[in-house]
């Protein structure tokens, strides 16, 4: 079993009115676990509490109620700078009267390291974040890649118990940020280290994290590994905030235990484990599904052996170079998207507006949502 | 919390020392002012009399109406007079102009006093001014030009505050995006027009700050009406002061002192009213 | 139309030298003066001399009273620089509900007439006992001087991210280390800038220190008192002119390091990448 690197244990926080920013309570009653080594992300739109989440660990706040621990450690009422934690900020905050070298051993001087053992473990560090040589450079003088690696290695150099990152990759151009999120993820499984990672791009979570927490309005909604969050979300707000997904309206028939039978409007009916939601017998809920799940064929084709079959009319088809979407009105709710790669071989079925359809996937491939 | 505690530790020094030095001995002055005088100490009789005799006195009233005269031309013609020098910073200058701004303001940092004695051995009757125009032929000799009164108040004291009325100006005109002034010429208006379309509604924020930022302390002068002010020139600032100075009545000059300070505040009050018509005239 | 352009720029250009020139004029004046052979200020000159120069060494009360002034100045501008630096941090670093009323405050010396404010710091110190001397001058001087200082201070800390006082104490420093590692390095220009204009102010102050001086005299003080001996005017005006030339240059060393301070620098943000 691995060891609890950060905890939170029923944590709520609630900003008071200041003189800028008016009152607002951004955490309610909070639990999270995070394993030891792992490289754990906090996920969420603005204003979920991701952030502020982050910052209680890091103690530039403190829990209007609850407990926070690193290491087993209560971190309550400890201020930042004796916390076994450190902080990559989002816009790197670095020291623009130090060099890059003063920079990364400014928490080893707080420390009263000796300067022969700060130059040899900021060189190291420098080596790391592949960035050798500029010790002597300002801030100033670097591009917003190397600004990102020397806050880095800032954070790296004291061998924090739990690394914080706060939307580090946010002001970088997409190229760079896919670089540097590979780098990152190749660091923390070099080093270890624990990493709490803070992000809105469910794109760079998927990519990066060994495990997901999604966050709205101050509260957890799933908590999983990318491919569960994925293929799994339990509830409307994680199918539709991580990828694309469609939902189809529907009713519950009956509910047990261990599955729940619920009515398409089409008069289909499906088995489904419940997932996330609580269903009751007569609730309204949807079936989730993603557009890339869904296979689309001519009307008049013969019925395959496809578990939903809905059909529709196309409503838009939109080249993405990677794959077609497809826009398809149905009978009752949303228009359904369905994403076809575009391999070679499906080239001739390439559907267009005003064509009817039909539209199929597996059961398996549903997921029941409130 | 520590942070609060911080906070409480920045703001308690400044804080203690302005209500101590600043608030509190207006507070006193106040009292004193409420005060009978009995050979240069107060008596601790609450008394009205010292401002029954500002306002039975038609002479003080006459002096205080000339300082707030005296106040807003100089404001006035302070502010007029350094526009054109502010524009010339934001507009004409290009990179230069910070260092011409400080070049510009650097004479108004020396000391006030000896400004005006040098205004004092240039505008007098024996004054290098009308040696000037005496030895280039333009007047008489023993004519004199400015004689020691209001006006030489005037003259010195917009000179002294040109520079500083400057500052505000050139500060708003240098927020002025060029893009605006692009537009007004893309749409139809020649650079003049621009100027009193765009240019002088957008600055006149920095113009109505520039003129309080003169008036205020014009009105408390002493020293200029002092030195060049002869006898017509006096201001109230000098009835005050000469209170402390010789007559020792200092309850009288406590209230003369309060008195002032509600006129000014009154006075700025009053023109901050203004400020809400210009928005009016930003439309225009 | 465009002559007519070209000309009124031109107008302005030759408007502002003649202005720069004549308000440079005065100081000239008493230079000149300061050379000048004869008791008297007026024209024609007489003659060229140093000998007021060479006079100014022995003029003992005149000297003291420069000495007076540059210790009121150095022990003043301290004082007001490290309250305006206090109230600054506060103003910029903090988020809180007294903050206007905190700015109200400092503004107060801005607002009210010298002449008020010496009267009134004179009757306080006459009703609490406090004699007045060097020291009382100093307390006004700091009273004047803070809200500039608080200005130029504030204005340097606010283009600063507020991220780096978070990361120090991230990297181990309490507050005061962050004041001291961070705050105060980063400020410095200000700090300087801060420093030397509070000292120009305060040594070439008069109205009031007028009011709040005792038996030693301030600089200015002596001057004053030396206006109705004419004769005893050229050294003053040697002394004066000396002065004036060392508080302009003082003040363009001032003006330089705060407009240092505004832009060359990066202020820890960071730029695209």
């Amino acid at each position: 079993m691995p060891d609890t690197a950060v905890e939170l244990v029923e944590v709520s926080k609630t900003f008071r009115d200041t003189g800028s920013v008016k009152g607002v309570e951004a955490l309610n009653r909070l639990s999270l676990s995070i394993r030891e080594g792992e490289f754990f992300t906090l996920l969420g739109p603005s204003g979920c509490g991701k952030t502020t989440t982050l910052r209680l660990v890091a103690g530039f706040e403190q829990p209007t109620e609850g407990k926070v621990y690193v290491e087993g450690k209560l971190m309550n009422d400890l201020p930042p700078y004796r916390r076994p934690v450190n902080t990559v900020f989002q816009k790197y905050a670095l020291f623009p009267h130090l060099t890059v070298a003063q920079n990364i051993a400014f928490g080893l001087a707080s420390r009263r390291v000796p300067f022969h053992e700060q130059e040899k473990l900021v060189d190291q560090m420098l080596n790391l974040v592949q960035l050798a040589g500029i010790n002597r450079r300002m801030p100033s003088q670097l591009s917003g890649g190397q600004q990102q690696r020397v806050a880095l290695a800032r954070a790296l150099v004291n061998h924090p118990e739990v690394l914080l990152l706060d939307e580090p990759l946010n002001s970088l151009d997409l190229k760079l940020r896919k670089q540097m999120q590979l780098e990152l993820k190749h660091i923390q499984g070099k080093t270890g280290i624990t990493f709490v990672y803070v992000t809105h791009d469910q794109e760079e979570a998927l990519t990066m994290s060994d495990r997901i927490a999604v966050m709205n309005r101050g509260v957890v909604l799933q908590l999983g590994s990318p491919r569960e969050i994925y293929d799994h979300p339990q509830n409307r707000f994680v199918a539709s905030f991580i990828g694309e997904t469609n939902f189809l309206e529907a009713q519950v028939e009956a509910a047990q235990a261990a599955s729940v039978d619920v009515r398409l409007w089409n008069g289909q009916v499906f088995s489904l484990p419940p997932g996330g939601a609580r269903a009751a017998a007569g609730q309204r809920v949807a079936l989730a599904v993603r557009p890339e799940k869904l296979k689309i064929s001519a009307d008049g084709q013969k019925s395959q052996d496809s578990d939903l079959e809905i059909p529709g009319t196309v409503i838009e088809a939109v080249y993405a170079g990677v794959n077609t979407q497809y826009m398809v009105s149905v009978q009752t709710g949303e228009p359904v998207q369905i994403n076809i790669t575009n391999a070679g071989l499906y080239t001739d079925a390439v559907f267009q507006p005003g064509q009817r359809v039909k539209i199929r996937c597996a059961a398996a491939d549903l997921r029941l949502v409130e | 919390m520590t942070k609060s505690l911080r906070l409480a530790a920045l703001l308690t020094p400044v804080t203690v020392w302005l209500v101590l030095f600043s608030l509190i001995p207006l507070g006193v002055m106040a009292a004193y002012s409420f005060q009978g005088n009995s050979t240069g100490a107060v008596d601790g009789v609450f008394t009205l009399a010292n401002y029954q005799k500002f306002f039975s006195n038609s002479a003080f009233q006459s002096v205080l109406w000339r300082s707030v005269l005296i106040a807003l031309a100089t404001a006035a013609f302070s502010v007029v007079l350094a526009y054109p020098l502010a524009y010339f910073l934001a507009f004409q200058a290009g990179k230069s102009g910070m260092i011409l701004l400080t070049l510009l303001i650097a004479p108004a940092w020396t000391s006030e006093l000896l400004r005006i004695l040098a205004w004092k051995i240039m505008l007098g009757s024996n004054g290098t001014l009308n040696y000037l125009l005496t030895w280039l032929g333009w007047i008489a000799p023993d004519t004199v030009l400015i004689r020691f009164g209001p006006a030489a108040v005037i003259v010195t004291l917009v000179y002294t505050w040109i520079p500083f009325a400057a500052l505000p100006i050139y500060a708003s005109l240098g927020r002025i995006e060029k893009s605006l002034l692009e537009a007004s010429a893309d749409l139809g208006e020649n650079p003049l027009r621009s100027f009193l379309r765009v240019t002088l509604p957008l600055s006149l924020s920095g113009v109505m700050a520039s003129f309080f930022y003169v008036f205020v302390p014009s009105l408390g002068e002493w020293v200029t009406p002092a030195m060049v002010g002869g006898t017509t020139g006096i201001m109230f600032g000098n009835l005050i002061q000469d209170q402390f100075a010789r007559a020792l009545n200092w309850p009288l000059g406590a209230a003369f002192s309060l008195v002032m300070l509600l006129a000014a505040l009154a006075l700025t009050l009053l023109m901050t009213r203004v400020i809400p018509l210009t928005d009016l005239l930003e439309a225009g | 139309m465009k002559l007519k352009r070209i000309s009124a720029s031109g107008v302005n250009l030759v408007y502002f030298w003649i202005s720069a020139f004549l308000l440079y004029l005065p100081i000239l004046l008493l230079i000149i003066f300061s050379f000048n052979d004869s008791t008297l200020l007026v024209f024609p000159l007489k003659g060229f001399t140093l000998k007021w120069y060479s006079q100014l060494a022995g003029a003992n009360e005149l000297l003291r009273s420069l000495s007076h002034s540059l210790l009121v100045g150095l022990g003043s501008s301290l004082v007001s620089t490290l309250l305006g630096a206090l109230g600054a941090l506060a103003l910029t670093r903090f988020d809180f509900k007294g903050k206007n009323a905190f700015l109200s405050l400092a503004a107060v010396p801005m607002i009210i007439p010298y002449v008020v404010l010496g009267v009134a710091m004179m009757i306080l110190f006459k009703a609490i006992g406090i004699p007045l001397t060097l020291w009382t001058v100093g307390i006004g001087h700091v009273v004047i001087n803070i809200p500039y200082n608080v200005l130029i201070i504030s204005a340097r800390l606010a283009g600063f991210d507020k991220s780096l006082e978070e990361a120090a104490m991230d990297l181990g420093a309490d507050y005061l280390q962050t004041v001291l590692r961070v705050y105060l390095p980063i400020a410095m220009p200000a700090l300087l800038a801060s420093f030397l204009s509070s000292f120009v102010t305060s040594f070439n102050e008069f109205a009031l220190a007028f009011f709040l001086t005792g038996r030693e005299n301030t600089l200015q003080m002596y001057v004053y008192s030396q206006l109705r001996f004419p004769s005893r005017l050229p050294i003053v005006i040697t002394l004066a002119a000396i002065t004036m030339v060392a508080t302009i240059l003082v003040m363009l060393l001032s003006e330089w390091l705060r407009q240092l301070g505004q832009t060359g620098e990066a202020k820890g943000e960071p730029e695209n990448a």
